[in-house]
């Protein structure tokens, strides 16, 4: 899985591509913990080219969320395929980010 | 009415209506006898009522009753037939002896009464009475004995019949094959069976057996080896394998050296891909559809039950539509006329050649009546038992489409398998929605393998099967680590707020929602997970 990282409208936006799976997370793990910093920013998680996340993804998502919860930035995810919702909605996840239809959802919605 | 105490002298009763002769008779034989008397007819049935004598010395004229109606009476009851009758009496007419003798009277003696003929008369008789008496005894000693055989024989048999199924059509519901089958129990010898039981919803399990011995104890033999047939082939789907433990358990605690012989197969009634293993039992037959005969003669290790730690092979074969398989013991082919001719397997080869068309029912049923038109009137020796399946799927609507690899114990390995299996998802045509999430749940699955199940390190292998058909995609991941069941761990709670998620542990949570059916066993030290999801048509 590769991490495409741009500006956007103010946000961190983090372009995932490819399957986030078990070896994945173990290779982007720092970079994540890098990227996120002291949880100050506005981080925008585009999953729009991720086929399926495993549950080490989420663990991931669910790291950097807590660090950016106490860091006071905020943290929106966007673009997620059925495979990608249905996790989320089985590990519960839905209810605790902040899920959107789209990038641009997110912009408008700020 | 009591019976004569043998360890005393034996009882005699005289009867005579005359008072002097009753003491010549008693002043005779009181010496050797205890001798009892009496002065008329009703008088002696009634001493005779409350205490058999051993012998009856019994006069004619007597008024009142005579005594050819006491010997009558005492002859018509079946209490009392077998005391000797002597009669004793001054009628010496040739008439009167052989009504006597009619009378079931045992001897004809003339007063005046000689006393060593007297003597030696009653001594004879009494000897007589007591070798009666004797053999009376040996042969309810032989006749309780024999029934309780004949009793056995048939508790054996019902415990026999009560276990194979009996219902047919046995599946009215699965139109990929039919099967019918005829266990025909023999008087004597036994302890054959017949079984069918659908494993899954794909594979028919199929077994014909022959137990050595009789009765109670080859029924109860053949009840275990049935049952555990049955066990092992809940979660073991390979012949080989569940013969090698059927054997290792049937032959561990086998005092008595029993055995059987067993043909067990399983049939794929999708694919009539058929697995079969065979423990020195008869070689059953198949009909194909074009009307060729085969003889399904591997063999694949000893009779079952005699040695253990046996490892039985298997062999498989292809049942097309239309193909019938015709599985039997012993007591068909080795079935005797009243000349010891065998019916042979040759008439079963001409039976199935000539049948029109390939019904079990016919071909169980037909063979069956031409084993007892052969043997006539000669005894049923054996048990005759027959098993025949028909595969009627056409190999043409399946399809069945399966990958099979194996890897390492290395998390690098793991994107391999999810590579090789979205190729593999592609060329069989399994919907990207399903596929995506089989990616996810095998890199779970096996990253969690990887982690978790080798804590003494060292290289192991991970074996994964993927087997898609019309209406399912199969996996199944089998490993050597330590007994792990993924399944049995606690819910994770998915309710909590974010600051209060517990960071892991939610791989297992996402395999048993994802997939539509999981299951996890432990198998010949390896952990075995299967997991389903059904395709919508």
């Amino acid at each position: 899985m590769e991490i495409n990282i741009n500006q956007e409208q103010g946000f961190q936006v983090l372009g995932l591509v490819g399957n986030f799976d078990t070896a994945s997370a173990a290779e982007k793990e720092q970079e994540f913990i890098d990227l996120v910093g002291d949880g100050s920013g506005k981080f925008l998680v585009d999953l729009a080219e991720v086929p399926f996340i495993a549950s080490s993804g989420l663990r991931i998502l669910l790291k950097i969320a807590q660090a950016i919860r106490v860091g006071g930035g905020s943290l929106h995810l966007c673009s997620l395929n059925d495979t990608v919702r249905e996790v989320f909605v089985i590990s519960g996840f839905d209810k605790i980010l902040n899920v959107s239809e789209s990038k641009e959802q997110v912009f408008d919605s700020q | 009415m009591k019976t004569p105490d043998t360890h005393q002298k034996p009882v005699i009763l005289a009867v005579d209506d005359t008072p002097e002769n009753l003491d010549v008779v008693k002043g005779l034989l009181s010496s050797k006898y205890i001798v009892k008397a009496a002065i008329n007819g009703p008088m002696a049935l009634k001493i005779v009522e409350k205490q058999a004598p051993d012998l009856i010395l019994l006069d004619i004229m007597m008024p009142g009753m005579t005594g050819y109606e006491v010997c009558e009476k005492l002859k018509s009851n079946p209490d009392t037939q077998d005391i000797p009758v002597i009669f004793l009496t001054a009628m010496d007419q040739t008439t009167d002896e052989s009504k006597g003798f009619e009378l079931g009277a045992a001897d004809y003696i003339t007063k005046p009464v000689n006393p060593p003929i007297l003597d030696a008369r009653v001594r004879t008789h009494l000897a007589l009475k007591r070798s009666m008496d004797d053999l009376q005894g040996a042969y309810s000693i032989i006749k309780s004995q024999k029934d309780r055989m004949e009793e056995e024989l048939n508790i054996g048999r019902n415990i026999q019949m009560s276990m194979v199924p009996l219902q047919f059509p046995a599946f009215p519901d699965r139109d990929e094959f039919e099967l019918h089958a005829l266990l025909k129990p023999a008087r004597e010898v036994g302890g054959d069976f017949y079984d069918f039981f659908l494993i899954n919803q794909d594979e028919l399990c199929v077994v014909v057996g022959d137990v050595s011995g009789k009765g109670v104890p080859a029924a109860l033999f053949m009840a275990v080896t049935r049952t555990m047939i049955k066990t092992c082939a809940a979660d073991d789907n390979s012949p080989a394998s569940i013969m090698t433990r059927v054997n290792d358990t049937l032959s561990t605690d086998n005092p008595e050296c029993m055995f059987v012989t067993l043909f067990l197969g399983v049939c794929n009634v999708k694919s009539g891909e058929f697995t079969y293993t065979n423990a020195g039992h008869n070689p059953p037959y198949i009909k194909r559809a074009n009307g060729e005969i085969e003889c399904v003669d591997q063999l694949h290790g000893p009779i079952a039950g005699a040695m253990g730690e046996v490892s039985y092979k298997q062999d498989k074969l292809g049942l097309q539509k239309g193909d019938l398989l015709y599985m039997f013991t012993d007591g068909v082919s080795e079935a005797m006329d009243i000349d010891a001719n065998l019916f042979g397997e040759q008439r079963i080869i001409d039976y199935l050649s000539g049948m029109g068309s390939n019904e079990p029912r016919l071909a169980v049923g037909g063979i069956g009546e031409s084993v007892e038109k052969f043997a006539g009137i000669a005894p049923q020796s054996d048990d005759i038992t027959a098993l025949a399946m028909r595969f009627d799927q056409a190999a043409d609507q399946v399809n069945t489409a399966s990958i099979d690899l194996t890897i390492t114990n290395e998390l690098s390995e793991v994107s391999g398998v999810v590579g090789a299996f979205e190729l593999f998802s592609e060329e069989s045509g399994i919907p990207m929605s399903v596929a995506t999430k089989f990616s996810l749940v095998i890199d779970d699955l096996l990253s969690n393998i990887v982690f978790y199940a080798f804590p003494t390190g060292g290289e192991h292998q991970i074996r994964i099967c993927v087997e898609k058909t019309d209406d399912r995609v199969l996996l199944t991941v089998e490993d050597d680590g330590v007994a792990f069941n993924p399944f049995s761990q606690a819910e994770v709670n998915t309710d909590q707020p974010l600051e209060d998620r517990e960071i892991g542990g939610l791989g297992i949570h996402l395999i048993k929602n994802i997939m539509d059916e999981v299951s996890y066993k432990r198998h010949r030290d390896h952990n075995v997970v299967t997991l389903i999801k059904k395709l919508v048509r």
